[in-house]
C-alpha cells in the first residue's frame, strides 16, 4: 500500500538525480559539484525506498543504509581531498584544476 | 477530506519543495547558501520517507546528511575561506548543452516510469510481516542483522578506511618552522623556553659562567 | 477524528508552553542559587525575592537596538537564532512527561506523541541545532564570531556522537527506540546497570547545551564570547532562551531515560492508569527533573571552565572509550540478566 502511486516517488527520485547531474556538469565550484553528487545519491535513495515499499521487500531499505555509508565515506575523503587541493592550489575552480601533476 | 487526498497533498508539497531546494543548490552563487538549501532538500526527503513508512531511514537521513555531511561541507568552507568569488562566472561554457542533456534524460525517465516496465516480484516483507516484527525499525534490524550481516560489517570497514584516509589526506605536514600565531599557548611557551635556553647556552662560555649540569 | 485533533492540539500547546513557562523561573532560580553558593545575595529587587528579574531582563533586551552588523549576510543572520530555537522546541514533541492516564473512559498518554524512532528524532534535532551556531558565526562577518562558532559547532558535533553512544546502551536494553516504551521497560532505572552510559550522557548533555564546565561561548574575557557575540536585543534573547530550553530538555531526557522517568514501578504497577498513580508519577518525574537541574547549576558554580583542547581531548580520549564500554556492558547485560 503506497500513497500516492509508486510512479510519483520514482519521478521525484529521477528529478533529483537529473538536477544533481546538471549540477555536476554545470557548476565550476568544486564544493558545489560535491553537493550535487549528494543530490544524486538522495534521488537514488528515494527510488530505493519507493521500490522497497511498493514491492514489500525490506532489502531496498537495508540498501539505503549502505548508500548512506558510502555517502558519508565519500564526503569525508572527498572533503579531505578538497582541503589538500585548496592548500596546494588556492582555488576550488574545477576549470583551473586541470594538471595531472602536482 | 479523506486521508488519501491529505497524504497526496502532503506528498505534493514535500516533492515540490525538495525539487525547488535541489534547484537552489545547483543555482545559487554562495556555497554556504547552497549547503543550507541542501539541508532543506534532506528535510523534505525525510518527510517523504516518513510518508513511505520508513521512519528509521528518515531519521538516519537527517542525522547523517544534515548532522554530519553538510556540516562537514560548511566546516570546510569556513576553514578554507577560499574567496567566495560570487561575482565570478559560476557556470561552465557547456551549460546549455548540459541542460539539454538533462531535459532529455528526465524525459526518458518519465517515459520509462509511465511505461511501467519496472515491475518486480513482490517480496516477503508485507506490512503485516513488518507489524509482526514490531514496526519499521525492528523489521529493518531483522533484515539487516540476520540476512545482510556480512555486508553490514564490510560497510563498517569501509567507514574506518574512509576515516583513516581522510586524516592522512588532510593532515598538514609542517614544512617550515611555524610562526607564533599558529601555535597553541603551551607550544609557544615551550618554544620560548627552548629559545632562551639556546641563547643562554651560546652566551654562557663568553660570560664565563659555569653552570650546574 | 475531531477528538484526535483536539487531543493533538492540546498536547502541542502544552509541549510548546511548558518550556516557555519554566524557563524564566529557572533562570531566576539559577541566579539565586549561584548567589547562595558564592556567598552573595543574587537578584532580589524586582518582585518578591526578585522573581520578576527575568521578566525585567527580557523587557530590557526587547528595548535594545536591533543591530545587523555591516557586511553581514542579512538573511542568514536573521535566520540563525530561529535555526537554534526551533529544534529545541520541536524536540519536546516526544518527551515523555508521565504515564498513561485513564479518564472518562479514554486512555491518554502524558507524552505529546509516541514515535517509534523517538530517540533518533531527538538526536536528529540536536544535530540540526548545529546549523544555528554555524550560521550565526558565519553570517556575523566577524572573526570572533566565526572562530567561536567553529569552536562551538566542533564541540557539539563531537559530543553528539557520545550522546548517541550512551543512548545505544539504553536502546539495547529496552529493545525499542520509543521514549515512552523505554520508560515503561525500566523496572530498575537504567542509571544503575548502565552507570557508565549515564555518566557519558550527562557529560555529553552538558556539552551539547553549552553549559558549564563546557561553556566556551560564555567566556567573554578570554575568548571574546562565542558565536553570538554580534547579536543584540531579542535575537540574543533567543539564543539565551534556546540554551535554557535545551537544558530543561536534557533534564527531562536524563530523568526519563536513565532515572526511570514518571513510572513509579514496580510499587504502583496495579494502579497504573488511575489518577493517583498518574499524579504520583508526575511528582516523581518533576522531582527528578528539578534534582538534575539543581545538579546542573551546582556544577556551574563549582567547576572551572575547560580549555578548548582539554574539551576535545576529554571527548575523544575519555568519553569515546567509556561510550564503547557502555555498549559492551549493555550487550552483556542483555544476554545475561535482561535476557
Amino acid at each position: 500500500m503506497i500513497i500516492p502511486a509508486l510512479e510519483y516517488y520514482l519521478l521525484l527520485g529521477a528529478a533529483l538525480f537529473v538536477i544533481g547531474l546538471l549540477g555536476v556538469l554545470v557548476r565550476r565550484n568544486l564544493l558545489i559539484v560535491f553537493m550535487s553528487i549528494e543530490l544524486i545519491l538522495l534521488g537514488a535513495n528515494v527510488t530505493f525506498v519507493g521500490f522497497a515499499v511498493a514491492l514489500n521487500n525490506m532489502l531496498g531499505q537495508a540498501f539505503v543504509i549502505f548508500s548512506l555509508t558510502v555517502a558519508a565515506a565519500e564526503a569525508a575523503v572527498g572533503l579531505a581531498i578538497i582541503v589538500a587541493l585548496a592548500r596546494h592550489r588556492e582555488t576550488l575552480n574545477v576549470d583551473e584544476i586541470d594538471t595531472l601533476r602536482g | 477530506m479523506n486521508s488519501e487526498t491529505l497524504l497526496t497533498l502532503i506528498f505534493a508539497y514535500l516533492a515540490v519543495a525538495s525539487v525547488v531546494f535541489a534547484m537552489l543548490v545547483v543555482m545559487m552563487r554562495n556555497p554556504v547558501h547552497c549547503a543550507l538549501a541542501l539541508v532543506g532538500v534532506v528535510f523534505h526527503l525525510a518527510g517523504i520517507l516518513i510518508l513511505l513508512r520508513a521512519e528509521f531511514l528518515a531519521a538516519a537521513h537527517i542525522i547523517i546528511y544534515a548532522g554530519a555531511i553538510i556540516v562537514l561541507f560548511l566546516f570546510t568552507m569556513m576553514l578554507l575561506n577560499v574567496g567566495v568569488a560570487e561575482r565570478a562566472r559560476q557556470f561552465h561554457v557547456q551549460a546549455p548543452l548540459a541542460v539539454v542533456i538533462g531535459v532529455v534524460l528526465l524525459f526518458e525517465f518519465i517515459v520509462l516510469t509511465g511505461a511501467s516496465i519496472v515491475v518486480g516480484a513482490p517480496g516477503l516483507h508485507t506490512p503485516a510481516w513488518v507489524a509482526e516484527q514490531g514496526g519499521n525499525v525492528q523489521a529493518l534490524g531483522q533484515v539487516l542483522f540476520r540476512d545482510y550481516l556480512l555486508p553490514f560489517e564490510v560497510a563498517s570497514v569501509l567507514l574506518t578506511a574512509a576515516v583513516v584516509g581522510a586524516i592522512v589526506l588532510a593532515r598538514q605536514k609542517p614544512k617550515r618552522p611555524r610562526s607564533s600565531s599558529e601555535m597553541g599557548v603551551s607550544e609557544w611557551m615551550a618554544a620560548r623556553v627552548e629559545k632562551a635556553r639556546k641563547r643562554e647556552a651560546e652566551s654562557a662560555p663568553r660570560r664565563g659562567v659555569t653552570r650546574n649540569p | 477524528m475531531t477528538e484526535l485533533v483536539i487531543t493533538i492540539l492540546i498536547k502541542s500547546a502544552i509541549a510548546f508552553v511548558v518550556p516557555l513557562l519554566v524557563v524564566p523561573p529557572l533562570i531566576w532560580g539559577e541566579r539565586r542559587l549561584l548567589g547562595r553558593i558564592q556567598s552573595r545575595v543574587g537578584p532580589n529587587r524586582v518582585g518578591p525575592m526578585g522573581v520578576l528579574q527575568t521578566l525585567a531582563d527580557a523587557v530590557k533586551l526587547l528595548g535594545k537596538e536591533d543591530i545587523v552588523p555591516a557586511g553581514a549576510d542579512r538573511s542568514l543572520f536573521i535566520l540563525a537564532p530561529f535555526l537554534l530555537l526551533v529544534p529545541s522546541f520541536m524536540a519536546w514533541s516526544v518527551v515523555p512527561i508521565g504515564t498513561e492516564l485513564t479518564i472518562l473512559g479514554r486512555t491518554i498518554g502524558l507524552y505529546p506523541t509516541d514515535v517509534n524512532v523517538g530517540v533518533l528524532y531527538i538526536l536528529a534535532l540536536t544535530s540540526v541545532a548545529v546549523y544555528g551556531i554555524v550560521m550565526a558565526g558565519w553570517a556575523s562577518n566577524s572573526k570572533y564570531a566565526l572562530l567561536g562558532s567553529l569552536r562551538s559547532s566542533a564541540q557539539m558535533i563531537s559530543y553528539e556522537i557520545m550522546l548517541g553512544l550512551s543512548l545505544v546502551g539504553v536502546v539495547v536494553l529496552a529493545g525499542s527506540l520509543s521514549l515512552p516504551e523505554i520508560v515503561r521497560q525500566q523496572q530498575v532505572p537504567y542509571a544503575i546497570p548502565l552507570f557508565v552510559g549515564a555518566f557519558v550522557f550527562v557529560c555529553a548533555a552538558l556539552a551539547e547545551t553549552n553549559r558549564a564546565p563546557f561553556d566556551l561561548p560564555e567566556a567573554e574575557t578570554e575568548l571574546v564570547s562565542g558565536y553570538h557575540v554580534e547579536y543584540t536585543g531579542w535575537r540574543f534573547a533567543f539564543f539565551f532562551l534556546s540554551e535554557y530550553a535545551n537544558m530543561l530538555l536534557a533534564s527531562f531526557l536524563v530523568s526519563a531515560v536513565f532515572l526511570g522517568g514518571g513510572w513509579p514501578a514496580p510499587l504502583l504497577e496495579p494502579m497504573i492508569g488511575h489518577l493517583p498513580a498518574m499524579f504520583l508519577a508526575l511528582v516523581f518525574m518533576v522531582t527528578k527533573v528539578f534534582l538534575f537541574l539543581f545538579f546542573y547549576i551546582w556544577l556551574r558554580a563549582t567547576l572551572p571552565r575547560f580549555r578548548y583542547d582539554q574539551l576535545m581531548n576529554f571527548c575523544w580520549k575519555v568519553l569515546l572509550p567509556l561510550g564503547l564500554l557502555n555498549v559492551a556492558i549493555a550487550t552483556v547485560l542483555k544476554l545475561t540478566i535482561y535476557a
